[in-house]
């Protein structure tokens, strides 16, 4: 090759390339999944629009509102004939039963705490080569991970040791881990996926994290889900905990680049996420993690 | 656009460039499974916009953007930041030389082969260097057609390429020469 150097022309340098690109794999993909996700992402980006708009909408008529009634006690209307508009609001009534459906947890983004500014900059500080943040809190979710979804402690593995992390410039941020599940002697690993942020819009938690919304809301005992159902058998459970961090779970048989095999039936239930999504060890970590 | 007529012309451009897509993902960023994640977000957003972009005629101008947007990025981002940049690039040749392998946040990356080698060297260069080259040598884009996909002058893009490739060539001339010598 060490004439392509001594060449030096851009012929030489586009074969270099050209031959260095061929070890990049990537032959094996499907194009209906990308279809798939592009048809996904449409949808989001299509009811952030509508969201908005109808939130234009409530602030004009609810600015609209409060200006009329500012008018009417300042100077009464003329009296006598003519055209008139009487616009009438109702206050729509808010009733929540452990058997009705939930309000969708409000998607109003954080505001910076200290704990969540400790969140970013040890972000920050501690990613890098050979470092990756939280390592007790990432140990500690696991093990509660595990004596939920799998007590015998055969089938989940975190053995990746990794982080997932997103933060959003307001100050919201989420971190969690992947782990693997299989059985053992068995072809195939399934993906749990375990995150802890700080609250924020449901459906873009859900898509986050799976790839897909969270399209109904389950009361489970009182305790209020949102749960999204997506391709082979794939699932995202999303659960409020009284102290406010938010946690979603997603639960694929395929672990995505890992495997190219599903892990058979008798994976995890949504029963289980249930439970570990409830489970008051999870939370964000602090500074001793 | 009906929505069964974008997806069978989002189809079959993906048929046709997603393996291009992939190649370039994967000189980008040097490792197979982050270039699989460059590929989905660039075609995701390249769905979103296929009525306007097949409109202009310049899907792949658009895609290879994303693409390289994306790329930078993600590099921005503090738990995949890359390390190191600019100059000190070529330290960690050093260590890939000397060692046969150099380090990354995984762990230890032997070089077996002289096309590894060359996307070590690549990674090793600054995102922008980096894209710079690809477009320029893999794409086999103009200045000018370079500079429109990254959004600089064509003037940047010169130095860019000329800085990248003169760090690629000393970085592989210096291990022919040591492969020689042995």
């Amino acid at each position: 090759m060490s004439e392509h150097l001594d060449d030096g022309s851009d012929v030489r340098w586009g074969e270099l390339l050209e031959e260095a690109a061929s070890c990049a794999g990537g032959d094996d993909f499907r194009v209906e999944d990308d279809v798939r996700r592009g048809r996904t992402r449409l949808l989001r980006n299509r009811v952030g629009v509508a969201v908005a708009a109808v939130c234009v909408g409530v602030v004009v008529l609810g600015g609209g509102l409060a200006l009329g009634h500012g008018t009417q006690g300042a100077r009464p209307l003329p009296a006598g004939p003519g055209p008139s508009t009487v616009a009438t609001f109702h206050e729509p009534e808010v009733t929540l039963s452990p058997s009705a459906a939930p309000a969708a947890p409000s998607g109003a983004p954080s505001e910076p705490t200290p704990a969540t500014t400790w969140l970013h900059d040890s972000l920050m500080r501690e990613s890098g080569p050979g470092t990756t943040p939280f390592p007790s809190w990432r140990a500690a979710l696991f093990v509660t991970t595990r004596s939920v979804l799998d007590p015998s402690g055969t089938h989940l593995d975190y053995a990746n040791h990794g982080i997932t992390a997103s933060t959003s410039a307001r100050g919201g941020v989420s971190v969690g881990i992947k782990m693997g599940w299989s059985r053992p002697g068995q072809d195939g690993q399934g993906m749990v996926q375990v995150e802890v942020g700080t609250p924020r819009s449901v459906q873009d938690a859900c898509l986050e994290t799976g790839g897909f919304g969270c399209s109904r809301p389950v009361d489970v005992n009182g305790a209020q889900m949102w749960v999204g159902d997506g391709p082979r058998g794939s699932f995202v459970v999303l659960h409020r905990q009284a102290d406010g961090d938010q946690v979603v779970v997603l639960v694929d048989p395929l672990f995505g680049n890992n495997s190219r095999t599903p892990v058979g039936s008798g994976f995890v239930t949504k029963g289980q996420v249930y439970r570990l999504v409830q489970d008051d060890r999870l939370g964000l970590p602090h500074k001793t993690s | 656009m009906r929505g069964s007529v974008r997806d069978a012309e989002f189809s079959d451009y993906v048929a046709a460039r997603r393996r291009a897509l992939h190649r370039t993902a994967y000189l980008l960023c040097g490792d197979g499974h982050r270039a699989e994640d460059l590929v989905q977000t660039t075609l995701m957003k390249v769905y979103v916009a296929w009525p306007r972009i097949r409109k202009d005629g310049r899907i792949d101008a658009y895609a290879r953007r994303v693409m390289v947007n994306a790329h930078v990025d993600e590099t921005r981002r503090p738990w995949r930041r890359e390390q190191p940049v600019d100059g000190e690039g070529l330290e960690a040749f050093e260590g890939l030389r000397h060692d046969g392998g150099v380090g990354t946040g995984a762990g230890s990356l032997t070089v077996t082969e002289d096309r590894d080698l060359l996307v070590v060297a690549l990674t090793a260069l600054p995102p922008r260097q980096r894209a710079a080259v690809v477009l320029r040598h893999y794409w086999g884009l103009s200045v000018e057609e370079t500079a429109a996909d990254l959004g600089v002058t064509p003037g940047t893009v010169k130095s860019q390429t000329s800085h990248a490739l003169r760090k690629l060539e000393l970085a592989l001339s210096a291990h022919y020469e040591e492969r020689q010598e042995r």
